[in-house]
């Protein structure tokens, strides 16, 4: 216990404040500290789990069938998974992960290559965006995985294929925050570029762009959390890709439902570290950009 | 209803709506606009502006101006002309609503004028130019850039080599006392040192005249009369051309040449009151209160309520109130 309080005293962050800080409370803990913010923010996370765990093993005692697997029977699963690989259909816990992520971060960029620039219009030039929100708001609430056996049958790759429903799953979102953004850009700022005589085109990347980013920000992380569902659900539907989606149908289909759980977890996890990845990287810049949170 | 008609409806430039939203303008609105473009050949000023007077920088000849939004016409300018001569200062003061901010987007070439033409010079504008700055009142500053590379924006529009812009940066910066913060991010500055960021952006191009929208009404008290300080200092180093709007009687009074009190809407000159007096000036004088309580009297020739908390103009140095929030003859923020 003594030897937490010092590890929280001893603050990386503010060694000036410290010295100061500890010559005047002696021993207290700086509630201030970096540190001390850090434990906090764990402690929350590992209760919210751990009620978490709680209630799937009550619903699986409660229920007592097969297809709920207690945590401890999903916890074996998921080491021997990681030690052994898939016993079935051979392969390990790491190529599964491999091969979901690469498709993931594939459909991802791509969405991101195309979704920002076109947001980037549609927010500042109002025909486009009278033309073309429309057609795009009648496809915006087709579930992305509903094009999955076109869009494999197309490209003729189930990888290919799921790709692109991770592409449509990003690509909205995007579109969406970028957009609004752009629209939501205070004019004073186009303004004052206009008044020192700058172009369309000048104002378009000295304002526009740059005071987009925080809304792409927001963006990129309903995105990727779309993107982990889009992902699964198009493995689930092509057979030959190989993802985490390929192991829960296969062990599905054995009715391994430990194992499927295993697969289940991982997905929850990785989702999770992206969206955890994203949402840092965009503190840092809304700090930048004086964004209030 | 013609395409290019209804591309025409689109919200006008720079301009809030009234339901309170902002609004971009279009491109076709911007390409209209002719940013920063000059005629070819300088268009002569009509024989009726004051054809003597070889210092005049900026004339305002009969502009005017209505908003025309969902059939509905909102005059917001009758009808104002003004001439503004070299190096001076001429504030527009006049009641909320009036129009002024409307002017000055005129002026400054955001909006095209309904009737009227702004001439700089022997040039007629038409769409924005770096030859007219503008100051706003929220400061309007890149948030992402650093102190110094706001002050350089205007420099890096007209492609002016990057060693050059830094050291006419590091110069404006200066000027207006932020060189130690050359480096700093905008959101950790304060009111004052924002704007005086905003100043700095707006000199640094050498406009013939810097537009000013209220620049210091987001000010505190103090703030706002060390920032009237240092714009005194500036003008008497730079010598710059000065279009300036305020809410304050007492700010008016303390930093113009001329002080153009507007009308209610429909607006036109009510009245122009020449300030001969050098600056820095002293606040306390009976001269500097007798101007004040002259231009609250022909502000409150307007209709304007008069906030009567002073009993007797004379009793106090200071001249009532005219509309709490609204004018303050006091040099701070309006109560
Ligand atoms: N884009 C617009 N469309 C219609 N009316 C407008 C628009 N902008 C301003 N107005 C109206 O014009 C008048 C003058 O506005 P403004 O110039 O902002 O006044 P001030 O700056 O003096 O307070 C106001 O009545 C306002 O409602
Ligand atoms: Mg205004």
């Amino acid at each position: 216990m003594t030897g937490l309080k010092a590890w929280l005293m001893e603050d990386i962050g503010s060694s000036k404040d410290q010295e100061h800080q500890s010559a005047k409370n002696g021993r207290a803990v700086d509630k201030d500290s970096r540190r001390y913010k850090l434990c906090v923010n764990a402690a929350y996370v590992a209760i919210s789990i751990t009620m978490l765990v709680v209630t799937w093993y009550f619903i699986s005692w409660y229920v007592n069938k097969t297809v709920i697997p207690t945590p401890m029977e999903t916890w074996d699963a998921l080491v021997s998974f990681f030690e052994n690989g898939d016993s079935t259909a051979g392969g390990s816990a790491w190529s599964y992960i491999r091969s979901s992520f690469g498709t993931l971060l594939k459909g991802f960029l791509l969405a991101l290559v195309f979704a920002f620039p076109v947001g980037l219009l549609l927010g500042s030039v109002n025909v486009l965006d009278r033309l073309f929100s429309p057609a795009l708001n009648v496809l915006r609430p087709i579930a992305p995985v509903a094009w999955a056996p076109v869009l494999i049958i197309l490209l003729q790759s189930d990888a290919s294929g799921a790709m692109m429903v991770v592409f449509i799953g990003a690509f909205f979102p995007i579109l969406t925050t970028v957009s609004f953004g752009v629209k939501k850009i205070d004019v004073n700022l186009i303004n004052a570029t206009k008044v020192l005589g700058a172009s369309w085109s000048q104002t378009f990347f000295k304002i526009t762009v740059p005071a987009s980013i925080p809304f792409l920000m927001n963006g990129i992380k309903t995105a990727l959390g779309i993107g982990w569902m889009c992902i699964v659900s198009a493995e689930l539907y092509a057979s030959g890709v190989g993802g985490l989606g390929n192991y829960i149908t296969n062990q599905a289909g054995l009715g391994a439902w430990p194992q499927v759980y295993a697969g289940i977890v991982i997905v929850g996890v990785l989702g999770l570290i992206t969206v955890l990845v994203a949402d840092y990287i965009s503190k840092v810049l809304n700090k930048k950009w004086g964004v209030e949170e | 209803m013609s395409i290019v008609e209804w591309l025409k409806e689109d919200p006008s430039a720079g301009k809030e709506r009234a339901d309170g939203r902002r609004n971009r303008p279009s491109v076709t609105e911007w390409l209209k606009g002719d940013a920063g473009k000059r005629p070819e050949a300088p268009v002569e000023r009509p024989s009726y502006s004051m054809g003597s007077d070889y210092d005049v920088q900026i004339s305002i000849r009969n502009i005017g101006k209505t908003y025309v939004k969902n059939g509905i016409e909102t005059k917001a300018i009758d009808d104002i002309s003004i001439d503004v001569r070299k190096g001076e200062l001429v504030s527009f003061i006049g009641p909320s609503g009036c129009g002024k901010t409307t002017l000055l987007n005129l002026i400054a070439g955001l909006l095209p004028p309904t009737s009227g033409v702004v001439y700089v010079g022997d040039r007629e504008c038409v769409g924005p130019g770096r030859d007219r700055g503008m100051v706003f009142q929220d400061f309007a500053l890149l948030p992402w850039r650093t102190v110094k590379s706001n002050v350089e924006l205007g420099l890096e529009i007209a492609g002016v080599p990057k060693a050059e812009r830094s050291a006419k940066a590091d110069e404006y910066l200066r000027i207006v006392g932020l060189e130690k913060f050359a480096n700093s991010h905008i959101n950790e500055l304060s009111g004052g040192m924002k704007q005086r960021v905003g100043i700095a952006r707006a000199l640094i191009v050498e406009p013939d005249v810097i537009l000013m929208d209220e620049p210091f009404g987001a000010l505190d008290a103090q703030t706002r009369n060390l920032m009237q300080a240092q714009l005194i200092e500036i003008l008497k180093n730079t010598k710059q051309t000065i279009i300036f709007i305020t809410h304050s009687v007492d700010e008016a009074v303390y930093l113009s040449d001329k002080v153009v009190v507007l009308t209610k809407r429909p607006t036109t000159v009510n009245e122009v009151v020449e300030i001969p007096w050098s600056r820095p000036r002293n606040r306390t004088t009976p001269e500097f209160n007798s101007i004040k309580r002259e231009i609250v009297e022909y502000l409150e020739h307007e209709n304007v309520m008069v906030d009567r908390c002073h009993p007797s103009p004379l009793e106090s140095s200071a001249v009532p109130a005219v509309m709490p929030g609204h004018f303050s003859s006091d040099s701070g923020v309006s109560t």
